[in-house]
């Protein structure tokens, strides 16, 4: 049953490889499909000169200046585009300000990128405020595998070209060795041993947090036997026959949480808590996150990552072009440079950005593939290869929403 | 010199009639006291005078021309406060200067008009001082000075000595005195109280809801009050029905003569009043006016005697010397001499 | 002994303004402060240098939200005075109203207020301008100057105003000589708060100005947001150092005996 699967899976990357070599060989065809411009060529002159407004999240000095310089410096010299990097505290504050101009009816607005995922993309997708669809019909789309569930669906909802994948990311498990020893608890039965024996050391975000609804995810998928049962349409069945088993770890758990359970802190202060030794574990969704935080400073050294033996949810950061994008070309073309080959290996390089790629390597040349290979990585940070033999898909969001109302009334209220 | 007039002024805040078609004439070096309670309209209507306030009919005449399309900067009549007197971003030299500065005079001429106005109102030399650092009275004399200074048409004071405790008031009602004598500036000053009105102003203007009851000379308004209402503000309650046939008034005590000469109210219903220091206690048996009344309190007051009398019906109020015996419920004869009664409408 | 308490007090002053601001500036030279270590195991001039930098975009912000502050304070002296000595010194219809709607601004959430505001600036092209976000800004702003200056106003009165127009002052005469100086302690003390409100605006400058105006807030918010102190740290001294001076400013203004400060009882 599981080969019958892995082979269907083989078969259409197959196909798509086949499709996305006849595709770049004469990508002006496919460009038909995008609205105003009718091959790449159109594109690119259109972008010489013009200015694109990337609203991104702000909150790290290393990805603000990454950005400047590894690809608002490089797409000034390749096309003469100017990047203007519009920092964020919130994606949600730009979304909301799309939904704004759209009800005012603003068909030439100011954003012209966004950083995206998740229900933000949901979110403009179903309102139709996307323009598109573009990302299938870039060159450098052909690097992408549209056949990857992770990279075809977004939290569920299908991407469908109206968003352009640019970095992967996969939870991952941060602890302190000096706590907590090199043999950390991959499962969630050695989890509670661990917690029952070390009591007050560990504790994830309060939920509707991000990064605690994804840790909660996890024990779902545990209690399930594997995400398979959640990745479908909701089922209220389905979630009432797992349910009870989830509240119930979680609950026996409590006790022997940080603060005796009566409180659960929010993920930047997780963080805090773990770079204080006052728990010994963290989580979230930057493999490299440990290892740079460690060169930072802001971590003491002695901070290590892990991921379940069962796997851990992965996903993808993407960027899309709202609707009323004043420059939709020079949003394209930036696009297509962070899918290229001197983009994916600067942000590959655990030196440089130390981020996972959305795409194989394999799909790039030869001296890619060996630069990757000769990348010293960081004692804190898990190989490429450890991290993909557990990932696992995120569900719908539907099913995200039920099991985050499910945790608060019965573990937080209990 | 100026004369002001007053014709038919009226001004009306919502429903409220605070100054009803009044109608008055100030004559030239005149100092005029608007009196009356708190809320008559004394105070609207020098708003009027100076033009801070506009009428809703009516009109303000300088010498005979009308002042009301005049703004307020170029009508010439300065307004002295009762409180918030001095610009306090100012040294003293500066307030007092302020109105010549504003006419564009210059600087040196200013200075000497300044300093010798401040010596004028016995503040020499203090031009560098600031304004808080003045006493209350001190600062009463800059803010005349300064109204003076510019020698103003008309010098309008809005109760100037309400602030002043009683040894300065006294002071100050002779400076502002003899200075308005001295400049022959036709002036107006608000009061509430009678006897500041009395001492200091040429005539009086009363006024009661916005209403002017009587503009006279001081003395008329204890000798010839217009009405019991103008009686009573001049604490006269004296007060005798009667019938006037000519030279007398039949009462219920007997027959009063009075100076036809004097008095104004025509035969028929009146009220006889004599101002209770007017009255005669003790009087020659087979004195005219003579009638009896029946003791009700006396209060010895230390200069005289106070008595409170049941005269017909009526409380009187008499004063009598110091050494007056009498005793509570005793009757007593009271002469109200002829020379000194007068006849108030009767209601 | 007078003099030893004077400055007892005042140093003590300093201080407590300061001690917020002292672990900041530990955070803003720091490369590694994990708990329990009292200062900084590893210090950086990092922080710092990525401040100045350009992709920091702190300098370019620092200029905008200068210039947005500027033109803010002075809308709100254009519309606030006038209004404000309205409101303290004349009884009108639906003044009761005009109150209570000034307050909305301050108790209603700002970004409740700018989502609605947001609508009507589109449709007036008022989005991603310059003045569009002064505009917005005075939202906030005006309420604060103009209960401060009806204050002042109400403190003030009309009398010294009345004088001067009696002693041959013209309305302009007025105002310039008297009416300003008396006013003006309460007016920069309350500009100087506008400008402050402007200078700390954030949701309202990403709706408004989104993404063309870049002021400082927008710099700096996403790395307190995402608890990257030491860079946070070094942005927000940037950020508060007009904080502190007006600061120090005002509390010179208000220690001064005057009258017109009185209002200020009233607040």
């Amino acid at each position: 049953m599981f080969d019958m699967k892995r082979m269907t899976l083989i078969l259409v990357v197959l196909m798509m490889l086949v499709l996305s070599t006849t595709a770049a060989q004469d990508s002006d065809e496919l460009m038909g499909e995008v609205p105003g411009y009718a091959t790449w060529a159109d594109v690119l002159a259109a972008v010489k000169g013009t200015t694109v407004n990337w609203h991104m999240w702000g909150g790290s000095d290393k990805i603000n200046s990454d950005v400047d310089n590894d690809i608002g410096a490089r797409v000034q010299e390749l096309y003469g585009i100017t990047l203007n990097r519009v920092p964020l505290v919130d994606t949600a504050d730009v979304v909301n300000k799309i939904l704004d101009e759209s009800a005012a009816g603003v068909t030439t607005g100011s954003v012209d990128l966004i950083w995206i995922n998740g229900e933000n993309f949901r979110t403009l997708k179903d309102a139709s405020l996307l323009y598109g669809p573009w990302s299938e019909a870039i060159p450098n789309a052909k690097f992408v595998n549209w056949a990857d569930p992770s990279l075809a669906f977004d939290f569920g909802t299908p991407v469908e070209g109206y968003e352009s994948p640019w970095g992967h990311a996969q939870f991952v498990m941060e602890y302190n060795t000096a706590l907590v020893g090199d043999a950390p608890p991959k499962t969630f039965e050695d989890l509670t041993a661990w917690v029952e024996a070390n009591p007050g050391l560990f504790t994830y975000p309060a939920i509707p947090d991000f990064t605690g609804s994804v840790f909660l995810r996890h024990v779902f998928y545990w209690a399930a036997g594997g995400p398979e049962p959640f990745l479908g349409p909701f089922d209220q069945a389905v979630f009432d026959q797992y349910a009870p088993k989830v509240w119930e770890y979680l609950n026996a758990l409590e006790p022997n949480l940080w603060r005796a359970g009566e409180t659960y802190p929010e993920a930047s202060a997780l963080t805090d808590l773990l770079a204080n030794q006052e728990v010994a574990f963290n989580m979230g969704y930057g493999p490299g996150n440990a290892a740079s935080s460690i060169l930072e400073g802001k971590y003491p050294e002695t901070i290590r990552t892990f991921v379940f033996d069962t796997g851990t949810i992965s996903n993808n950061n993407f960027v899309t072009i709202p609707f009323n994008a004043p420059n939709p070309a020079g949003a394209m073309v930036i696009a297509n440079f962070m899918l290229g080959e001197e983009f994916q290996l600067k942000m590959s390089d655990p030196a440089l950005w130390g981020w996972l790629s959305p795409i194989s390597p394999t799909m790039y040349s030869s001296d890619f593939q060996a630069a990757v290979a000769a990348f010293e990585r960081h004692p804190a940070t898990l190989s490429t290869e450890e991290l993909a033999a557990g990932a696992l898909p995120e569900p719908p969001s539907a099913w995200v929403t039920a099991m985050e109302q499910g945790w608060v009334e019965n573990v937080l209220q209990k | 010199m100026t004369t002001v007039v007053l014709r038919d002024l009226t001004r009306r805040f919502g429903n409220v009639t605070a100054v009803d078609r009044l109608n008055l004439e100030i004559a030239s070096g005149e100092l005029v006291a608007f009196l009356g309670p708190s809320g008559c309209g004394k105070t609207t209507t020098l708003r009027m005078i100076t033009g801070l306030l506009l009428p809703i009919s009516g009109d303000v005449l300088f010498d005979g021309k009308s002042m009301i399309t005049v703004p307020t900067e170029k009508r010439g009549a300065v307004m002295v406060f009762q409180k918030h007197l001095l610009f306090p971003t100012m040294n003293v030299g500066q307030n007092v200067g302020f109105g010549l500065r504003m006419q564009g005079v210059e600087k040196k001429e200013m200075n000497r008009r300044v300093s010798e106005i401040l010596e004028l109102v016995k503040l020499p030399g203090f031009e560098n001082r600031r304004a808080h650092e003045l006493s209350g009275g001190q600062q009463q004399r800059v803010a005349l000075a300064r109204a003076l200074v510019v020698r103003p048409k008309v010098l309008l004071l809005d109760e100037p000595l309400a602030n002043l405790d009683a040894n300065l008031r006294l002071e100050m009602r002779e400076l502002i005195r003899s200075i308005q004598r001295e400049m022959g500036i036709s002036s107006v000053f608000v009061t509430h109280d009678q006897e500041e009105a009395v001492m200091l102003a040429d005539r009086i203007a009363l006024m009661f809801d916005g209403v002017l009851q009587q503009y006279d000379v001081p003395q008329a308004f204890y000798q010839k009050p217009l009405s019991t209402r103008v009686a009573h503000f001049f604490r006269n309650d004296n007060a005798l029905a009667g019938t006037r046939r000519g030279d007398v008034v039949e009462t219920a005590l007997g027959t009063l003569r009075v100076d036809a000469a004097r008095v104004q109210q025509p035969d028929g219903q009146v009220l006889v009043t004599v101002r209770p220091e007017d009255v005669r206690l003790n009087p020659e048996a087979g004195s005219p006016n003579c009638i009896q009344a029946k003791v009700l309190l006396v209060v010895y007051m230390g200069t005289h005697t106070q008595l409170q009398l049941d005269v017909g019906g009526h409380t009187w109020l008499v004063h009598s010397d110091a050494d007056f015996q009498a005793r509570v419920g005793e009757t007593i004869p009271i002469e109200l001499p002829a020379s000194r009664l007068w006849l108030l409408p009767a209601n | 002994m007078q003099k030893i308490i004077r400055w007892i007090v005042l140093i003590s002053l300093v201080v407590v303004a300061l001690a917020p601001i002292l672990p900041q500036f530990v955070w803003s030279f720091s490369h590694r402060w994990l708990f329990p270590s009292l200062l900084p195991s590893e210090w950086s001039l990092e922080p710092w240098e990525y401040a100045f930098s350009t992709s920091s975009r702190v300098g370019e912000a620092f200029i905008s939200s200068m210039a947005i502050g500027i033109v803010v304070s002075l809308l709100s002296i254009i519309v606030g005075l006038p209004a404000s000595r309205a409101l303290a010194l004349y009884d009108f219809r639906g003044k009761s109203v005009i109150e209570w709607l000034l307050m909305v601004p301050i108790i209603v959430p700002g970004i409740v207020a700018t989502m609605g505001i947001h609508q009507v600036f589109i449709r007036l092209r008022l989005t991603d301008t310059f003045i569009g976000v002064c505009l917005v800004h005075l939202i906030p702003c005006i309420p604060y100057m103009v209960l401060v200056m009806s204050s002042v106003f109400a403190n003030y009165g009309t009398d010294l105003e009345d004088t001067a127009r009696t002693l041959g002052a013209g309305p302009v005469s007025v105002f310039r000589y008297v009416t300003l100086p008396g006013i003006l302690p309460g007016l920069l003390v309350s500009t100087m708060f506008t400008f402050l409100i402007s200078w700390g605006q954030y949701i309202t400058t990403v709706l408004i100005g989104g993404g063309s105006i870049i002021t400082l807030p927008m710099v700096l918010f996403p790395f307190i947001a995402g608890t990257n102190y030491s860079n946070a740290a070094s942005i927000s001294l940037i950020f508060v150092a007009p904080a502190i001076l007006v600061l120090i400013f005002t509390s010179r203004q208000l220690g001064r005996e005057s009258a017109v400060m009185g209002g200020f009882g009233k607040l």
